[in-house]
């Protein structure tokens, strides 16, 4: 993998067109799909208002923005496969030369772009209810960056080895309830058993959630989730480029 | 050593379909055609000359490039636009067009460039910043017609590039293939768009290549002939067809009392499309 990685020419010109083309044109031209994104974690943070009377406003928040990344993904299922089998965009790349990591980095950057609208809005209502300290707001953008990364790159192995558009949409809301609803993003990791927090570590929202949470309730960071984040934003996009199907 | 050469090239689909089977081709000329029938092979071809897809057996060449050993050489001087191809109904042809200039490594600003004069000149220019769902279908088709003249590759293969265009933007993508300084190959339906562009044609029915030629030598066989409909014993649907010389033909109109269920056309290329359907059949 990395030999073949060494062989690449990293095309950034490509990666970052496509972040445009992918990114910023869903942006421009298609605002209602940012407002369907953040209606979730908006809604929730509303109901876990009501319900604790604003005690558990911060999980919802924190939460609320690693949900708007991991949801943002993993409808890339949807949008990839769609490009592969319907409209059939993937095939024209291929043929033009562009590699899988390519495209990978380039719906992953475009996804966060897409996001942006929605995680800013939440980024305020994290500094207007005193969530942030530098060190957790910075420590939560580099955990965005990385969740982004390795819940495409699930996108993007589920989204390749489809045959039909149809199952597209089903499998990525399934996925994104499993990966943003039941991980601890809306509520306090420790309510979890400790065996059902290990078992929800494969989604990497939840070594995200309970890192920020960490360092939210504790005030210090506890490494070993950040390094369970990082290796799967490394093993991820590998093992979708490995199983991934880029070319027929 | 031939643009597109393939020798015995078999293609076998999981499903146990036979698309291509033992396929022969060479072709060297500007701008090559491949016609056929639906199902005859044709995209089957085009995705593995274009590394696409893999061939079960045999070989295919691109420009001397093994088409499955030397796969990213060959992406490097070829452009290759599916015949399904449809554009993000959200993007504009702008960003489509650019979008794949960068992917064959344009720089951001070339492509931008490029991408505007070509889409001006295929007739998109005041429509080029729009989303590609407010365009006609027509439009749809030329983006990646734009690509494929924007994109300067040694090669282009166009699948069925001028399907569903009016006659008037078929003209406009003629007119740019010809001003082309690539070499091209591309699948049509269109008989008359095989007559007006190509210097080779290639006919493929069931996967085989049936006949190959200029057109003048296609043609051959057919040469002081004419068109019978009507009338004779190769039949094509509820249709009687034959070929036969302008005096055998003037016997016949006369004989049935210039009958209106016959009539007499000149010979063109779907002549000789029709008889290699009927002697493949016949096989």
């Amino acid at each position: 993998m990395v030999s073949r990685l060494k062989r690449i020419n990293f095309n950034w010109k490509f990666v970052l067109v496509y972040i445009w083309f992918y990114g910023y044109s869903f942006i421009k031209r298609g605002p209602i799909y940012v407002l369907s994104y953040l209606a979730l974690p908006l809604s929730l943070l509303f109901f876990i208002y009501l319900i604790t009377k604003g005690s558990l406003i911060y999980f919802a928040i924190l939460g609320g923005m690693i949900s708007i990344v991991t949801n943002n993904a993993l409808t890339a299922v949807g949008d990839i496969s769609f490009f592969k089998l319907e409209l059939k965009i993937q095939e024209l790349l291929v043929s033009a030369g562009v590699y899988p990591i390519e495209y990978l980095f380039g719906i992953s950057l475009g996804n966060l772009l897409f996001s942006l609208p929605g995680l800013l809005l939440f980024i305020f209502l994290g500094f207007f209810y005193k969530i942030f300290g530098i060190s957790l707001f910075l420590w939560t953008l580099l955990n965005l960056f990385l969740v982004m990364i390795s819940s495409t790159s699930i996108a993007y192995l589920v989204a390749s080895r489809l045959n039909h558009v149809r199952s597209s949409w089903g499998i990525g809301a399934l996925l994104s309830v499993i990966l943003t609803m039941l991980p601890p993003l809306y509520y306090p990791y420790k309510l979890l058993p400790t065996a059902a927090l290990y078992s929800l570590l494969f989604s990497p929202a939840t070594p995200a959630s309970v890192f920020l949470q960490g360092i939210l309730i504790n005030g210090r960071a506890n490494f070993f989730y950040l390094i369970i984040v990082i290796i799967e934003t490394i093993a991820y996009p590998i093992i979708a480029l490995k199983l991934g199907r880029w070319e027929s | 050593m031939g643009i597109v050469t393939t020798k015995n090239l078999t293609k076998v689909y999981p499903n146990g379909t036979k698309a291509l089977d033992k396929l022969n081709l060479d072709l060297n000329s500007r701008i090559s055609c491949i016609i056929g029938r639906n199902g005859a092979g044709k995209t089957t071809l085009i995705r593995i000359l274009s590394t696409q897809l893999r061939p079960t057996s045999g070989k295919a060449e691109i420009m001397g490039y093994d088409v499955v050993r030397d796969r990213e050489k060959i992406r490097k001087i070829i452009c290759s636009i599916p015949q399904e191809v449809k554009p993000v109904g959200i993007a504009s042809p702008l960003e489509h067009v650019a979008m794949y200039l960068t992917a064959r490594g344009f720089s951001i600003r070339d492509a931008l460039k490029v991408s505007r004069g070509v889409l001006t000149e295929l007739g998109l220019g005041h429509f080029m910043n729009k989303p590609s769902d407010e365009l006609s279908g027509g439009m749809k088709r030329k983006i990646f017609v734009a690509m494929a003249i924007a994109s300067n590759a040694d090669l282009v293969f166009l699948d069925e590039p001028t399907v569903g265009l009016d006659p008037i933007s078929r003209l406009e993508v003629w007119g740019a293939l010809r001003r082309l300084r690539s070499r091209v190959v591309l699948t049509t339906h269109y008989m008359e768009e095989a007559e007006a562009l190509c210097e080779e044609i290639a006919i493929i029915e069931k996967g085989k290549v049936v006949r190959s030629g200029s057109l003048e030598e296609l043609m051959e066989p057919l040469k002081g002939k004419v068109r019978v409909e009507g009338y004779g014993e190769m039949k094509i649907g509820s249709m009687n067809i034959a070929y036969l010389s302008k005096e055998e033909a003037k016997i016949i109109l006369d004989k049935y009392n210039n009958d209106r269920r016959i009539s007499i056309k000149p010979v063109s290329l779907e002549d000789v499309f029709i008889l290699s359907g009927v002697e493949v059949e016949k096989d």
